[in-house]
């Protein structure tokens, strides 16, 4: 046998492998659990699991996801509304927040860690409620206390956060700043279409 | 010879920093001040000689920092520039809009997230049959929830089986009161050390002691000592105390 008969084959098993646990698992499997499961090197299992990722993109069902710092199996988009029909009875509500909510997790996403007083500064209202919510929610988690007079709570995402909005780590939101340059470049294009 | 200057406003560096404390200057959480007096203690030991006033001056002056420290807890009052309007290039509509301003990326971001949150739940991922993990490490808040959580739960199951939830269901220990626990100390300390020779103040303390028992150890040698039952000595100013049995 060839050595690269041999890598090829190695590659397959890594897929098999992987195929398998990705089935099994109800949680991201991260590619540092799996080379230390198979020891084998991160990259080879990276390029197993983009190979799948790209197999299963073709007249599948299945989606390969990136997700919370892991890879994990999940239905096809396009499919959503049948297999929501399906799951209707057997799963929970999915996750509804409130303005309010989203907002005050926005502020915690980009400021983090940050404390309560330093969210109602931002936020100009209360947000005691809204964060015991997202904390019952288990989106945000007490990540210690500042250090300073009266030694605030500081509050920062969980990783059931990324898992929630689709977020592989949190460096894949977009900045402040692009989010402030879009706005003004909409604006700047409605005043355009007004004239 | 040692060149000393004593100016009218200040009278050594502990009583610049109280100052600077006071006025708000230093923010007196920044301060340590257990090092400070560690510090200040070994510098003034060092002296030749200890005046009682330098001693008594140096009290004071841990006890005005301590205050400003105390101070330093709560919401500062309202002074009457606080009370004054904004200055004049701070109009209130200058500042909600330097607010609205600042919060705006904010309210976009929320709504990236909530199309985020849409696209992740078009995506249908396998439900987890077992518990989940309810909480990080760390995470207090999170393991007390999930502690109440369970406490309602045996609470109502309890009460639909019409028992009483009593503390050894919950598995608490029985509450000892901390007056028998001194009193039960104080006969643990009598026959261990009585007939012996001094005994250092450390040597009552082993290994690492909690707090709880720190304090009972403590509670129960002070008793003694106002039964007239044993003396506490202490041969160097800082020095570790001797605990003799009479």
């Amino acid at each position: 046998m060839t050595q690269e008969s041999s890598s090829a084959e190695t590659k397959t098993e890594i897929t098999r492998i992987l195929e398998s646990l990705l089935i099994l698992s109800a949680e991201p499997i991260s590619t540092d659990e799996i080379c230390r499961l198979l020891n084998v090197r991160e990259k080879e299992v990276q390029e197993a699991f983009r190979s799948l990722q790209s197999h299963y993109e073709r007249e599948h069902g299945f989606r390969l996801i990136r997700i919370a710092g892991g890879w994990q199996l999940a239905t096809a988009p396009e499919l959503s509304e049948v297999v929501s029909r399906f799951r209707e009875n057997i799963q929970n509500p999915p996750l509804r927040l409130s303005r309010a909510a989203l907002e005050t997790l926005s502020v915690v996403a980009y400021k983090q860690p940050v404390t309560r007083a330093e969210i109602e500064e931002i936020r100009g209202v209360r947000s005691d409620k809204v964060l015991e919510t997202l904390l019952r929610l288990g989106l945000i988690r007490i990540a210690g206390r500042k250090k300073g007079t009266g030694t605030p709570l500081l509050f920062r995402t969980t990783a059931s956060f990324l898992d929630a909005f689709n977020l592989d780590s949190i460096s894949d939101l977009p900045s402040l700043q692009d989010l402030e340059d879009s706005r003004q470049a909409e604006d700047a294009f409605l005043v355009e279409e007004r004239q | 010879m040692a060149f000393e200057i004593e100016l009218e406003e200040f009278s050594g560096p502990l009583d610049l920093l109280c100052r600077l404390v006071e006025t708000g200057e230093i923010h007196a959480s920044r301060i340590q001040v257990n090092d400070l007096i560690r510090t200040y203690s070994s510098y003034l030991l060092h002296e030749k000689a200890l005046p009682f006033r330098t001693v008594s001056e140096f009290i004071a002056l841990t006890a005005r920092l301590l205050l400003g420290k105390v101070r330093g807890l709560f919401p500062q009052p309202c002074s009457d520039a606080d009370l004054q309007p904004e200055r004049s290039d701070e109009n209130p509509d200058e500042l909600l809009r330097a607010a609205i301003v600042r919060y705006r990326p904010f309210r976009r971001a929320a709504m990236v997230l909530a199309s985020k949150l849409e696209e992740r739940q078009r995506f249908v991922v396998r439900q987890v049959e077992e518990d989940r993990r309810l909480y990080d490490y760390g995470d207090l808040f999170g393991l007390s929830r999930l502690w109440w959580d369970l406490l309602d739960s045996r609470g109502s199951a309890s009460k639909d089986a019409g028992e009483r939830l009593t503390d050894e269901m919950l598995g608490f220990e029985a509450i000892e009161t901390d007056f028998l626990l001194v009193e039960r100390r104080m006969l643990e300390l009598e026959d261990s050390l009585k007939g012996r020779g001094p005994v250092s103040l450390r040597a009552v303390f082993p290994g690492k002691a909690t707090r709880r028992a720190f304090i009972v150890t403590l509670l129960a040698l002070l008793e003694l000592a106002r039964q007239g039952k044993l003396k506490i000595l202490q041969e160097d100013p800082f020095g570790d105390p001797g605990i003799q049995f009479s």
